[in-house]
């Protein structure tokens, strides 16, 4: 790789944390191809990276790289790779990856993250799922009741 | 599971507070419709998430009171529907079941109507619906409101009778995907839907019944792409395809009445003739050889070896017939010596192939099985493989070949090749020389699996064919975890450069850099 100079991105956190990476790597995010793209190619490129704190950014770079250095023959390492990624990931990382790949367009670590609070979800009753997520029932018992009987054909 | 060492847990529902475009990819990966609307108990933010999903999935669950589970899977679709709405649904997917009864009726015809019709009045894009009929096996008829679904993109139909097309249709304007599996329909029908769906790009039609003529054309599907038609039950299809655009093709049946000409960007293609079906002439089985000649992935059989493919010269130097070729899955119903010979001619038109899968035909050599058992049983002895062998190799393979001329030099084509399958090996004298040969001459070769006919384990096939001590050595217990994983007969090599090749116990794997010594000790057993 001596001699071949590969082209560099800055991205900025929204707190202001400079990140330089490969643009190959930069280019994993739709948002940033999409930017860099109507900006032209030059040297340096600074772009910022609302709404994602340097902590969230740096993890999803992280994914970022993988993805971009794999090839299609090491799918399974790559799943692999992916499980333990998110496996890692505590409920507050997990919402702020959300949001960033959204925000970002990283389809891939959208659906990952997805995937993970979905698997919270199931086989969990309502109130289990309330406490997990800190969801606050904000229903008078009058509505709950009624919405219980309009979703009575759920729990036939 | 709570290790954050920064700030404390935090106590806001950050979940949603996500946009409803993430909550919705999150509901996705819910099983189904019915868990998703249980989340709109969960608060204000929840109510109407799961109705603005764009997809119901609705499975009909077996229960011991399946009439009770039918009625309640079908206020489930209703009530779904009913929340829908057209601005977000895109996709319907459900199981309907048809009782035979005269009187039990929860989802009967009027019902799928009501459905097909909401789909229609929605808007929906992706319309995949199973019927279900028990106890009997017949299929019922859908009803034709079906073609009132105008902005179909994607249509998936499993188990049904496809009805008559109304007059009043005007087609499946934006129909891109088209599945049919398990449906009895009429040629006339088919042609229709055909002819009201120009924009089609993947046609799929498998186990069905009632079709007899197919054709496409640029005319009725210039967008054709993807055409695959299979398990025709009774009479075989008599199918005329031009498709100019078409990547991938599979087609199983009597490939005598098939006229494709083939397309320039073909990818793969699967043609499978029934067994024991001859091409009725060589001209007509040139012709399908050159229309996949551009194949990256072929699966095929006697497509390979009926005739023996001329050689081709272009400017004056030898053009290999496959030349993109890279995997080939050939099913071979006996090893007959022409067989063997046009084979080992035909793979020479292979420059690149780097993937061989040979599948020995099982349901063949299972009935041979059960004819010699039955026979067996009869005269009371037991059953024994080596008999069996034995009487293949009298009946159906009992032309002798001889390869020795066929050895090549350095340079040869099976260069690139890098993993050979064999299925369902027996171990016939022609099987064995054919698997030798290709050893013989694939001097790349990464990787060997054998599967064999008669779950042999290791040990036995040792004792069978292999009187030469074999030292199982440390090796022993990655074979069994290998075995386990491809359910083949094989010995992980212990030669520390070249860990990754798989022999089978029948090879002598001694001393695999010099291949005069690859001699296959299966054959002392013959």
């Amino acid at each position: 790789m001596v001699g071949v100079k590969k082209k560099m991105v800055t991205l900025v956190s929204s707190d202001g944390v400079e990140f330089v990476v490969e643009k190959r790597v930069a280019e994993q995010s739709l948002f940033i191809k999409n930017a860099l793209n109507e900006g032209g190619v030059e040297e340096k490129v600074m772009i910022p990276i609302p709404k994602v704190t340097s902590d969230t950014l740096s993890s999803v770079l992280e994914y970022c790289e993988k993805h971009a250095s794999a090839t299609e023959f090491q799918e399974n390492e790559i799943e692999e790779w992916d499980k333990e990624y998110i496996e890692k990931a505590d409920l507050d990382l997990l919402y702020y990856l959300l949001q960033a790949s959204y925000s970002m367009s990283i389809m891939g670590l959208m659906e990952l993250g997805a995937k993970k609070v979905a698997s919270l979800i199931r086989g969990k009753s309502p109130q289990e799922i309330r406490e997990l997520f800190n969801i606050k029932n904000d229903f008078t018992p009058e509505q709950e009741e009624e919405i219980r009987r309009e979703m009575q054909w759920n729990y036939e | 599971m709570k290790d954050s060492k920064k700030s404390p847990p935090c106590q806001e529902d950050r979940l949603s507070a996500l946009p409803s475009e993430l909550l919705h990819q999150i509901l996705t990966f819910l099983p189904d419709t019915k868990s998703r609307a249980r989340t709109c108990v969960l608060s204000r933010r929840w109510i109407g998430l799961w109705a603005s999903h764009p997809s119901i999935d609705l499975r009909l669950r077996y229960r011991i009171d399946l009439l009770a589970a039918a009625r309640a899977h079908v206020a489930a679709v209703d009530a779904a529907l009913d929340a829908a709405s057209a601005a977000t649904l895109r996709r319907l997917d459900v199981d309907v079941w048809l009782p035979s009864g005269p009187d039990n009726h929860p989802a009967n015809a009027a019902t799928v109507d009501r459905w097909f019709r909401a789909a229609a009045d929605l808007g929906v894009r992706d319309l995949s619906i199973q019927t279900k009929s028990f106890p009997s096996s017949s299929i019922s008829e859908l009803p034709c409101s079906l073609f009132g679904c105008r902005e179909l993109t994607s249509l998936r139909i499993k188990n049904g009778v496809i009805p008559e097309v109304p007059s009043s249709f005007d087609g499946f304007h934006a129909l891109t995907t088209l599945f049919f599996e398990h449906v009895l329909l009429s040629t006339e029908i088919f042609a229709a839907v055909i002819a009201g769906s120009p924009l089609l790009e993947a046609l799929h039609i498998q186990g069905f019944s009632g079709v007899a003529r197919l054709d496409v054309s640029p005319e009725n599907l210039p967008n054709l792409s993807s055409f695959s038609m299979f398990e025709p039950y009774g009479e075989q299809v008599k199918a005329r395809i031009v498709a100019p655009n078409l990547t991938s093709i599979h087609f199983d049946g009597d490939l005598n009445l098939l006229s494709w000409n083939g397309s320039p960007c073909l990818v793969e293609a699967t043609l499978r003739n029934e067994p024991y079906l001859d091409f009725q002439s060589e001209s007509c089985w040139m012709e399908l050889v050159s229309a996949v000649s551009n194949a990256k992935t072929l699966t095929v059989n006697n497509l390979f070896y009926q005739f023996v493919i001329p050689n081709k010269y272009v400017n004056g130097s030898h053009e290999a017939m496959f030349k993109n070729l890279r995997k080939l899955t050939c099913e071979i119903d006996w090893v007959t010596g022409p067989l063997l010979c046009s084979f080992i001619s035909n793979i020479r038109e292979c420059p690149l192939l780097e993937n061989l899968c040979i599948s020995f035909n099982r349901v063949l050599r299972l009935k041979a099985k059960k004819i010699m058992k039955r026979s067996l049983f009869f005269c009371n002895k037991p059953f024994h493989p080596a008999e069996l062998v034995k009487a293949v190799e009298e009946k159906f393979e009992k032309d002798e070949f001889d390869l020795s001329e066929h050895r090549w030099g350095m340079g040869n084509a099976l260069d690139c090749l890098k993993i050979l399958e064999i299925e369902h090996f027996m171990g016939t004298k022609n099987e064995t020389l054919l698997i030798e040969f290709l050893l013989k001459n694939a001097v790349n070769l990464r990787k060997f699996l054998v599967d064999d006919f008669f779950m042999r384990t290791n040990e036995e096939i040792h004792r069978l064919f292999y009187p030469i001590k074999f030292d199982y050595d440390n090796g022993k217990e990655e074979l069994e975890q290998e075995e386990d994983e491809y359910d083949m007969l094989g010995v992980k090599l212990l030669d520390p450069n070249r860990k990754d090749v798989f022999w089978p116990i029948g090879f002598l794997a001694a001393d695999i850099s010099s291949h005069a010594l690859w001699t296959p000790a299966i054959l002392y057993l013959f």
